[in-house]
């Protein structure tokens, strides 16, 4: 089983563990892992091409932070009369590879957690929320293709002028109209059918794909353990990192060891269920 | 009666919950506003959903919440003629308007979160789901007695919520950026997305002012004949 082909409630659990783990921390070390397997879990699952485009945001975040922020006791240079400090560029640095972190993971999220999914996890939070999100999925093409029609309707009526920006306002205006009763009309339609269907009745039970197996059992199994080991080394204080005023760092002990292996082990679980399953399905492939 | 309760009790939990937040991150380190910022927006979300789960059990209310939502997604598409205009927050504040709050939030927060699964997920997903909830919430709540029939607390209100949305997504940028809220920088933040604040406000007025009138009839038309929403 690939990693986007997962029971939703694992992947949830990764994903909230993830980007709650990366948000919190400061930890260099930490910020770096989360960026590098955010980084490469895009390239390598979602096929992400412009990710190089977050760089940038790392940079200008990096550099804006010291023309604001003036903490800090090794001073660089004087830009209009206010310090310039490393420490206050090293800080900015590392919460751009923290945001984009952040980013990466929430761009996994949206590639993995397609309609089914996102519509499942909805679900379990409110059984008519997720008949809306599914239904709206569903109108939105149709929306689209009805607008087309009128649209063409109306152009060829010839009543109005493409070409001037009163006469597309009107035309786009009228389109919109048409479109709005055309498509209420329609859901009271869809409405009356839906409840002579059974809609309506109390003991509704809502089709879902997703089983529960061994594989989930042991990605969960192993995301849990991960979060007991850093939720605890987190808050016992270990590993922590200040910036201000001079860069103190406390996290050189075997206990930080385990810390940073257990995120790295979270962070690169996708990539670690794929590269196994990859392995899988080229040795057996028969050789005959 | 009831509907107070209800909104005592999913305040109350509300509360705990970001209270919870705040604690969690206090013990980890010394300030974490990001990881606070959006778990108090998502939290901020639930008691609209149960809210919703509660009251709205009529099929054709929920197709046609269903359908609001198609039409705020696919108006960026039906007005790709007309460049910068967009009429997602003048659609929602309608809706709010003529279906009450429990659609406004629902129309606005799904509008949210579908149109991110074309251009993105992010963690301002969270952000949009709820400050386009609350502008729907809020046009049904001010409209419960009528308010916004009058044209000029329309228009204020328009261009009110058109700030605060602004206002609002900067406050994210800056935190996102920085995990703490520098005021400087905010500013900074503030003045260098005016002019596209100015250009939202300015057409959401138009839209509001244009479509408020001839959807308006048509959604109070649906809702009288059905007697949806009441």
């Amino acid at each position: 089983m690939k990693f986007f082909e997962l029971h939703p409630l694992s992947l949830i659990l990764f994903f909230v563990s993830a980007i709650a783990f990366t948000m919190i921390t400061m930890n260099p070390v930490l910020l770096l892992l989360s960026f590098l397997c955010g980084f490469l879990a895009n390239a390598f699952i979602s096929k992400g091409r412009d990710l190089w485009i977050y760089l940038f945001l790392i940079a200008i975040i990096g550099i804006t932070n010291p023309v604001f922020s003036h903490n800090g006791e090794t001073v660089l240079f004087y830009l209009f009369d206010q310090r310039f400090t490393l420490e206050a560029l090293v800080y900015g640095f590392m919460s751009g590879i923290r945001i984009v972190s952040v980013i990466y993971w929430f761009r996994l999220f949206g590639v993995v957690f397609k309609q089914d999914k996102l519509n499942w996890i909805l679900g379990k939070v409110s059984p008519k929320l997720s008949v809306v999100f599914s239904m709206a999925l569903r109108f939105i093409p149709l929306v689209k293709k009805n607008a087309k029609d009128i649209y063409n309707a109306q152009i060829s009526m010839c009543s109005f002028k493409k070409d001037t920006l009163s006469g597309k306002f009107q035309l786009v205006f009228n389109v919109f109209s048409a479109l709005v009763s055309m498509s209420i009309e329609n859901a009271i339609d869809t409405a009356d059918t839906m409840r002579s269907r059974g809609f309506e009745n109390k003991n509704r039970t809502a089709y879902s794909l997703f089983s529960f197996r061994v594989k989930d059992i042991i990605f969960m199994a192993i995301t849990i353990i991960d979060d007991i080991l850093i939720t605890y080394f987190l808050f016992s204080g270990i590993a922590s990192f200040y910036y201000y005023p001079s860069m103190y760092f406390s996290g050189n002990d075997n206990k930080a060891l385990v810390l940073y292996a257990a995120f790295a082990m979270l962070c690169a679980l996708p990539m670690i269920n794929d590269f196994t399953e990859d392995l899988r399905w080229k040795y057996s492939i028969s050789k005959i | 009666m009831v509907a107070i309760k209800t909104y005592i009790k999913s305040l109350s939990a509300l509360v705990f919950l970001l209270a919870l937040a705040i604690s969690a991150s206090i013990f980890f380190q010394n300030e974490n506003y990001m990881f606070v910022s959006l778990c108090a927006a998502l939290i901020s979300c639930i008691p609209f959903f149960t809210s919703f789960e509660r009251n709205v059990n009529n099929a054709r209310e929920i197709v046609v919440i269903a359908v609001m939502i198609a039409l705020c997604v696919a108006g960026r598409f039906i007005f790709m003629l007309i460049p910068h205009f967009k009429p997602v927050t003048a659609l929602i504040i309608i809706t709010g308007m003529y279906f009450g709050t429990d659609a406004g939030f629902m129309t606005g927060s799904l509008t949210a979160l579908i149109s991110n699964m074309q251009y993105g997920q992010g963690p301002w997903t969270v952000f949009q789901m709820a400050v386009w909830g609350l502008i729907g919430f809020a046009a049904g709540a001010l409209n419960k007695k009528g308010l916004l029939k009058n044209k000029l607390l329309l228009i204020l209100f328009t261009a009110f919520s058109g700030v605060i949305y602004s206002l609002i997504m900067d406050i994210y940028t800056t935190i996102s950026t920085e995990n703490t809220f520098i005021v400087e920088k905010y500013i900074a933040y503030v003045m260098f997305s005016l002019p596209i604040m100015i250009e939202y406000v300015v057409s959401n007025i138009i839209f509001i002012l244009a479509l408020e009138k001839p959807i308006g009839k048509k959604l109070l038309r649906i809702k009288t004949k059905y007697g949806l929403f009441q």
